[in-house]
């Protein structure tokens, strides 16, 4: 029963933004959060919502993680020190969406040193 | 259980799908996306926009915030790709040019060098009140979207928006407890999720007129869509009707 209510709950937070061109869960209220108060835990929920995204894009019209989502959640792994992960993330970023590589391989050489 | 399940489940699908609709004034208005923002249309490059950091003319600390945090968004669901305000904003800072005051009315072509922005957002607050009689909040922000190659406005709104705040109680049968449980209700309720609300409101109804991104199915088909016209600043009674009939 935990299991079903679980699944139920994910679904909710999915579903309720799934019918744009992407699914963007939580992110307007936690990156608010985060951006107003830098902590571990607005880092982590944060960090979480970021997951929950790129994880749930089947249901949007897109079906790609929206723009920025993979440099930000990059931007933070190496924040956090996980160097590979967030070089691999901001990679994802300029691979998707290749207008990005003027500003976001300037962050790549800048970690890489 | 099986069908209660189901049911809940339906509940859902059908509560998240609630619609961006058209403009309030789509169906009489004179205007159409193209002879209101021609520029939109005249160049390719507007594929990827910067968010400036917001220009707060009040005294209100955070609104600031509020608005730059809720403006990728919609801007991304319009087609757009939308550098990360986080990161730009860091970069920003690291430069010393945090305020969007020092570009407003300058060369922007460094924001396409160094950043590859085509287009560069810029908005004013400039209110941001609220009422402790009618416990509403009141915004007014403009919106401008500028070349960042010909340095030329492409987009110009203002938008004004007031939200009533106040948690409806349906159930009101007096008593002290039940009405300070109401009244600190409302005020945690105002604290963020309504003003939030109230702006991405705000947003939603400045940005419905904007000709859709490269990433939309309507990229260049969308020129005879209506529009509201170039310099719309809505009553707080049409703005609440916009309210009603935008996401949430």
């Amino acid at each position: 029963m935990k299991k079903v209510l679980l699944v139920l709950v994910v679904a909710l937070c999915c579903s309720s933004c799934g019918c744009g061109l992407y699914n963007w869960c939580d992110y307007e209220k936690t990156s608010f959060n985060y951006y107003k108060k830098q902590t571990p835990q607005t880092m982590g929920l944060l960090m979480l919502t970021y997951q929950t995204m790129i994880n749930n894009q089947q249901h949007s019209k897109r079906k790609v993680v929206p723009p920025g989502i993979h440099a930000e959640f990059g931007y933070l792994l190496l924040k956090k020190g996980c160097k590979a992960e967030g070089i691999e993330q901001l990679n994802e970023e300029m691979d998707l969406y290749p207008e990005s590589k003027t500003f976001i391989s300037r962050i790549v050489k800048l970690a890489e040193q | 259980m099986r069908y209660l399940l189901l049911l809940f489940m339906s509940v859902i699908t059908f509560s998240s799908c609630s619609t961006t609709t058209g403009s309030v004034a789509s169906s009489s208005s004179p205007y159409t996306r193209a002879s209101t923002y021609p520029g939109m249309y005249s160049t390719d490059q507007r594929k990827t926009v910067m968010i400036m950091p917001p220009i707060n003319q009040t005294v209100n600390v955070e609104a600031k915030e509020y608005l730059y945090s809720s403006l990728a968004k919609p801007l991304c669901d319009k087609g757009y790709y939308v550098l990360s305000p986080f990161l730009a904003l860091e970069t920003l800072k690291d430069q010393s040019a945090y305020d969007a005051e020092l570009y407003i009315n300058g060369n922007l072509k460094k924001l396409n060098e160094a950043f590859g922005a085509d287009l560069a957002l810029f908005t004013i607050i400039h209110k941001w009140d609220k009422s402790v009689l009618t416990t509403s909040v009141t915004i007014e922000v403009e919106y401008l979207l500028k070349s960042t190659i010909t340095g030329n406005e492409l987009f110009h709104r203002l938008g004004t928006v007031v939200v009533d705040t106040q948690v409806k109680d349906e159930h009101d049968d007096g008593g002290i407890a039940r009405m300070l449980a109401y009244m600190a209700a409302s005020a945690i309720n105002t604290a963020m999720t309504k003003k939030m609300n109230a702006v991405r409101s705000c947003n939603g109804y400045v940005l419905e007129d904007l000709p859709c991104g490269v990433y939309s199915d309507q990229y260049n088909k969308d020129q005879n869509v209506s529009a509201d016209g170039p310099d719309v600043t809505l009553s707080p009674n049409d703005s609440k009707v916009s309210i009603s009939m935008h996401r949430e």
